[in-house]
């Protein structure tokens, strides 16, 4: 069963997408953070993460751009409902992210970007 | 400042506002629809619960759909100038007006293509000009069209009743 790691500062989206995660048959976890989520990382193994880019403190950028730094190889996936898009896409694409799907998406948009990301 | 400046300045900050407004709705919009849809998992089907339940969802999803075209249409707007599809765009747009727009039953339809140089996002605005202002004008019979058509060096975007928009056809290449 993948595990997946879930972070947006949001609480009503980060439930959402751990429960739909859930009912898909993974094993998902959410932080409200980049921050705890880097910690989490370093003690705990995941397969995927799901990340928001719009958050406080660190982006979801910046949280790709420190993933990569020290595990190139963890896919992600981001999820957005920004007005930046286009240079965030821009930007993530070129750190390597699987995927960006954008607010407010479906559960099969979510499931579809999460299997392909795994397949990755 | 004049009326066109200050009109300008208005729908400038207009356009701010509702930049920030699409990013403001995306998220609850997302609990909104989302948690209907888990909720239906646990509802039977045939009840007045599923009913009450699918219609939350369903007018969720009209709201999701109207905040994901017009969240498409801003990132758009900062898209460089390149070579694209103008039929495309104007079925796109089609689809944009229909969502966001009063039609009052009108059919809006788009037919045509051709392959055109320019910045979509400028273009699709002016689609949308095109549009707004032709069912403005009244009932052309329940029906306005969006014909693209080549014409030399340029492709035309007529709209049913008048209107148009020229722009530069992409060079052929191979």
């Amino acid at each position: 069963m993948s595990r997946i790691l879930v972070v947006d500062d949001e609480e009503v989206v980060r439930d959402l997408t751990v429960e739909i995660l859930r009912r898909s048959g993974y094993k998902p976890q959410g932080v409200p953070s980049a921050k705890h989520a880097l910690a989490l990382l370093d003690h705990e193994p995941f397969d995927l993460v799901v990340s928001d880019v719009v958050m406080p403190e660190m982006t979801g950028v910046e949280f790709l751009y420190e993933l990569r730094k020290s595990r190139p190889s963890l896919p992600v996936v981001l999820m957005t409902g920004g007005s930046k898009e286009p240079e965030r896409a821009t930007k993530a694409v070129e750190l390597g992210a699987c995927s960006l799907i954008y607010k407010p998406f479906s559960r099969a948009e979510l499931t579809a970007a999460v299997s392909a990301a795994l397949e990755t | 400042m004049s009326n066109d400046a200050a009109d300008a300045h208005s729908l400038r900050t207009l356009g701010l506002l509702l930049r920030g407004t699409l990013h403001e709705l995306a998220n609850p919009v997302l609990g909104l629809t989302g948690t209907a849809e888990l909720a239906l998992d646990h509802a039977e089907p045939g009840t007045k619960l599923h009913d009450r339940i699918t219609l939350i969802q369903r007018t969720g999803a009209e709201v999701a759909d109207i905040v994901r075209a017009l969240q498409a249409f801003v990132r758009l707007q900062s898209a460089p100038v390149e070579s694209f599809s103008l039929g495309h765009a104007a079925a796109e747009t089609v689809a944009l007006v229909d969502l966001v727009l009063p039609t009052h039953s009108v059919t809006l339809t788009a037919t045509g293509d051709a392959e055109v140089i320019a910045a979509p996002g400028e273009v699709r605005c002016s689609l949308v000009e095109l549009l707004h202002a032709a069912l403005e004008r009244g009932d052309p019979g329940g029906v306005i069209e969006l014909a693209v058509r080549s014409e030399g060096n340029e492709a035309v975007v007529t709209a049913t009743g008048g209107g148009q928009l020229r722009l530069p056809v992409a060079a052929r290449t191979g």
